[in-house]
């Protein structure tokens, strides 16, 4: 159902509006008919027949015209019964600004529960409860008790934290931003994140779209609201509660797993949404996605009065991998022609202490004409000779002339810069108050222009692969195991064309000496128990046996040592495996996620997997192309491309097994975790094995 | 009159599990039961009579109406061990030989419940060797399904029952080792001339408790989904760790209960994202009004207590430890395990036949 009823509404009732000033039925028609909303208004509220100059209304029925929006700021418990008068009514859309619901414990759930069913039943959208309301600024509506309506522009901000909000509103205004819609979603009783991103994606008004999230209640719908939105606008998003301490705060505060940290990076990263860490990097992104084009290719200019902020600039550009741009020989003729002897022509652009707005432009117009350039960070300091204020002018009259190009400004200073800095906000210039922040922002443009999605290159594996998992997976549920035996999760991951060395599960030492006999020496011996997860801990594990003898002893050694370390074990034998090749040792594990799904990990493997924590992480699916851009990701990826004259490892078998373990994943529910450690990776051509596979299904 | 023993080589695999089912099966043959237990170790005073908590609710099952003292003449309770050691306690023997006749009087058969070791009892001559050779009885022993180690205490009890020992009943055989009960140990007991009845599989149901079991043991008070707390839970784990870690942790147990603080509501969410019977909140910290509304929208019972961790630990491992059989639907599941695993019939003949006729 549409929310254009929330969002763009004719006519707007507020139930339980009050006379009493400080009340918030009151505040919230006060801030309706302060705002300018063009539409009418209707107070309903059966025991006063004018509020604020307006004709009251008894029941939300009685209102002359139809009535698109209802804000109902009653107690609790009249909220269901309203919602019912709102349906029959034909309303589309409600705000619940009303508290006491699950915030408040499960009388207070029962009773949401009961506000959300009627409203389904009626046809009723609704905002909330226990929420602050919405602000839509073009729609001069402000049907929240939010204060003053900030100034109008592009940006629409969702908060799971309305207090927040209203921090923030008061913030924008100060710094000139635009908002196009500000919403509070309470409880998230019926309308969340994923609803709002999908009707924001298509309000024309909206250009950048900014969330403050804590939780998300369901990863997959808010993964494809978030991705689709994505490739019309950017989406960035503050998420809290990343530490242990921040998400049982979070936990508390709205009722929902915060989810797990890697997991929102994996996740963002996969919609493509940017990921704010502080609530500077949200006023920071929102004000240059906001107000400039976004830098698409590679190829920034910084332009300087100052050596030192300039080098900064260098700095961080390299850090955060923004390339700058080279430039072609005729810009180059034109700078040395506006420009002293003495000021820097390559990249920075360093125009001289003593420079007027008449080099700033020169030079400015000589970047712009470059087609190698494409973003221009312009610096400034206020030295002796600085006219801050009509280098902004200069500036902001410049840019506008090329708006193909991303213009951001660094004036930095004090008193000094403070009227240049009110020129560049009213010219929609982002100005930034140091140098890394102007470059923060380009790497965030960047990363949301690689998020433009590629098609996705996934493995489909056969029925008959499918089956055979399948088959595998109900055995070692019927049989109540947590994990599946090693040999069975061997043979998983076998059938997704993942290669294991040969071998089997040996309940005594005779089979075991067949089996080695049989796969041919060397061998690993791992003992076999589902209560023993880590088998070298206990000394449950023996590699490179080479001979008959060594594998007696090495039985007895297994056995023994398990059973003086782990004594309530259950054992069910040893698991003999032929060794695989010599090769590099890499790791990849699949976790899932409460909110996202299956998350996969892939990094370093063997005994540095926990002394590096060389890892990164995906959601799933992770396919092929994005598998080899997780393999180059890793910090040890030199080892594996081949440093001083060891050959590259196999990655294309590394990618391959990438992403057959996230089609198993997602082919599999019943699969909670997953790991290969190590990954063990040939040269080029010779391929992977994965010599030790765990596999967990959570028990039945 | 027929009569055996059921013994265990140690606590706690299923002794009294068994002695109830055979005595329903038993019982709907239209036998006269008679239930016997000759030295109780859980002391109980009901209706004023000095008895043994367990032999009180099976004897209930039995249709002898035998008085409670006579059901188990002889209980280890403080006062029975200080006159022991002072020299004080008269003849134990003779108070179960006369007890075991008066139980047996009016029985077709008496089911005797036997010490749960090999040893329990012998400071009084009453250990199993010495009861079964006092009442002239076979044994059907129940041992642990288990692969590590050898079985020395069921050759240390046929040392001494002899042919008295009819055979062996192994329990609590889970998936993992049955393969090696069967295939290994079973022979190997028979090739040393020990009968093996047959092996019953581990079954989660039976060792689980009723979340009302636990709130009646803590003290606790329910605060949400209390129409609940009559399901049953398996085990129990313990959340103390960060909400990423906790739902690993947790998926790995099915059927549980999570104990943990009232203020962690990270941990209380993530176990409530997987199949968990019940929350355990240890010292008296109420949980937050939005992790409630969840756990009674999931109807999860939340039950508030006043111990710490440590000490509700403490008491769970107890509860889950042991199996309760106060339940008559515990008490039916045995009895079907125990048909499906073994020739009840052919294993109740061993038990009962004679040396030598009356």
């Amino acid at each position: 159902m549409s929310l254009s009823p929330l969002l763009r509404p004719r006519a707007v009732a507020v139930i339980g509006a009050a006379r009493e000033p400080g009340k918030v039925g009151h505040v919230v028609l006060a801030n309706l008919l302060n705002g300018g909303f063009a539409g009418d208004i209707y107070p309903v509220n059966p025991r006063a027949p004018v509020i604020l100059g307006l004709p009251s209304y008894e029941s939300v029925s009685d209102a002359p015209k139809p009535v698109d929006l209802a804000v109902i700021a009653v107690p609790a418990p009249a909220v269901p019964d309203i919602i019912t008068e709102c349906a029959e009514a034909a309303i589309g859309a409600a705000i619940v600004i009303s508290a006491g619901f699950t915030e408040s414990g499960p009388a207070g759930a029962e009773l949401q529960r009961e506000v959300l069913a009627r409203g389904r039943r009626g046809g009723v959208r609704i905002l909330g409860p226990n929420c602050l309301g919405l602000i839509s600024t073009h729609e001069k509506l402000n049907a929240s008790f939010a204060g003053a309506m900030p100034p109008a522009g592009g940006i629409a901000f969702v908060s799971q934290s309305g207090a927040l909000g209203t921090a923030i509103l008061d913030r924008a205004t100060d710094d000139g931003l635009g908002i196009s819609h500000f919403v509070s979603v309470g409880n998230r009783a019926d309308i969340s994140e994923p609803d709002l991103l999908a009707a924001l994606e298509e309000d024309p008004a909206t250009t950048v779209i900014a969330l403050y999230l804590e939780s998300v209640r369901d990863g997959q719908l808010f993964l494809e609201a978030a991705r689709s939105a994505v490739r019309t606008k950017p989406v960035i998003a503050l998420k809290a509660g990343t530490s242990d301490s921040g998400a049982r705060a979070v936990s508390s505060h709205t009722g929902s797993l915060a989810g797990s940290d890697v997991a929102y990076e994996a996740a963002f990263r996969h919609a493509g949404v940017i990921r704010a860490r502080t609530v500077q990097d949200l006023f920071d992104f929102a004000a240059g996605f906001s107000q400039q084009p976004v830098l698409s290719e590679p190829g920034v200019a910084i332009l300087t009065n100052a050596g030192g902020p300039a080098v900064m600039a260098t700095d961080a550009a390299d850090d955060e991998g923004v390339a700058m741009a080279s430039f072609d020989s005729d810009t180059l003729a034109r700078l040395r022609d506006v420009l002293p002897d003495a000021a820097a022509l390559y990249n920075p652009v360093d125009v001289l202490g003593d420079a007027g707005p008449d080099r700033y432009r020169a030079s400015l117009e000589a970047l712009y004409a470059d087609p190698g350039v494409r973003g221009v960070i312009v610096l400034l300091t206020p030295q002796a000779m600085t006219d801050a204020a009509a280098v902004a002018r200069t500036v902001v009259d410049a840019a506008s002339k090329s708006p193909h190009v991303t213009t951001l400004a660094c004036f930095m200073g004090g008193p000094l810069v403070h009227e240049a800095q009110r020129i560049l906000a009213a010219g929609a210039i982002p100005n930034y108050p140091t140098p890394e922040r102007a470059v923060h922002t380009l790497a965030a443009m960047h990363q949301y222009v690689r998020a433009s999605s590629a098609p996705a290159l996934l493995l489909h594996e056969t029925d008959e692969a499918r089956q055979a998992v399948h088959a595998t997976i109900k055995r070692a549920a019927s049989e109540h195991r947590v994990f599946v035996t090693g040999q069975s999760a061997a043979e998983v991951v076998e059938a997704y064309g993942v290669r294991v060395p040969p071998g089997a599960l040996a309940a005594d030492r005779a089979s075991a000496l067949d089996t080695a006999a049989r796969i041919g020496y060397p061998v690993a011996l791992k003992i076999a128990s589902s209560q023993i997860l880590h088998k070298s801990d206990v000394g449950g594990l023996k590699v490179g046996i080479e001979t008959p003898d060594e594998l007696s002893r090495a039985y007895e050694q297994v056995l023994d040592r398990a059973r003086a370390y782990a004594p309530d074990a259950v054992v069910e034998g040893v698991h003999v495996q032929r060794m695989a090749p010599a090769g590099r040792e890499l790791i990849i594990g699949v976790d899932r996620d409460a909110v996202f799904g299956p998350l996969l990990m892939f990094g370093l493997g063997g005994i540095y997997v926990e002394v590096l924590r060389d890892v990164i992480f995906r959601l799933c699916p992770v396919d092929i192309r994005e598998a080899e851009r997780m393999i180059t990701e890793i910090r040890s990826f030199g080892l594996l491309r081949g440093a001083r004259g060891q050959p590259p490892a196999d990655l294309a078998a590394v990618a391959h097994a990438i992403s057959a373990v996230s089609a198993l994943v997602l082919d599999f529910p019943e699969i909670i975790e997953l790991d290969i450690n190590p990954l063990i990776v040939g040269n080029e051509g010779e391929g992977v094995w994965a010599a030790d596979v765990r596999i967990g299904i959570g028990g039945t | 009159m027929n009569a055996f023993i059921v013994a265990s080589t140690r606590p706690y695999i299923g002794k009294s599990g068994f002695v109830l089912a055979l005595l329903a099966i038993a019982g709907d043959r239209g036998m006269r039961t008679a239930y016997f237990k000759p030295y109780g170790t859980m002391p109980a005073t009901v209706d004023d009579v000095h008895t043994d908590l367990d032999a009180v609710y099976i004897s209930r099952q039995a249709t002898s109406d035998a008085p409670l003292d006579q059901v188990c003449p002889v209980v280890e309770s403080a006062t029975f061990r200080e006159d022991v050691i002072a020299g004080l306690q008269g003849d134990a023997r003779t108070q179960v030989s006369d007890a075991f006749a008066r139980v047996s009087r009016d029985a077709d058969l008496v089911i005797i419940e036997g010490p749960s070791d090999v040893f329990q009892g012998r400071s009084v001559e009453l250990s199993l060797c010495q009861v079964a050779e006092l009442l002239d009885v076979r044994v059907l022993l129940v041992a642990a399904g288990e692969r590590a180690g050898l079985p020395d205490s069921v050759f240390g009890a046929a040392d001494c029952l002899g042919s008295r020992l009819a055979g062996v009943l192994f329990n609590d055989v889970s998936a993992a080792v049955t393969d090696f009960v069967k295939a290994q140990a079973t022979p190997f007991l028979e090739r040393r001339g020990i009968r093996v009845f047959g092996s019953v599989p581990h079954d989660a149901m039976l060792s689980s408790v009723t979340i009302a079991e636990i709130v009646e043991e803590l003290g606790g008070t329910v605060l949400s989904a209390e129409a609940n707390v009559d399901q049953m839970a398996e085990s129990f784990m313990v959340g103390a760790m960060g909400q990423d870690k906790a739902m690993r942790f947790f998926r790995r147990r099915p059927r549980k209960v999570v104990v943990t603080g009232g203020d962690r509501s990270d941990v209380q969410l993530a176990a409530l994202e997987t199949d968990t019977r019940a929350l355990v909140l240890t010292g008296d910290l109420p949980p937050s009004a939005h992790v409630l509304s969840r756990a009674e929208e999931l109807g999860v019972p939340m039950v508030l207590v006043a111990y710490d961790t440590l000490s509700t630990v403490e008491r769970l491992e107890k509860m889950f430890g042991r199996m309760r059989l106060h339940d008559p639907a515990k008490a039916a599941r045995i009895r079907e395990m125990l048909t499906a695993s073994v020739d009840v019939d052919s294993m109740l003949t061993a038990l009962t036949s004679r040396q030598d006729p009356e």
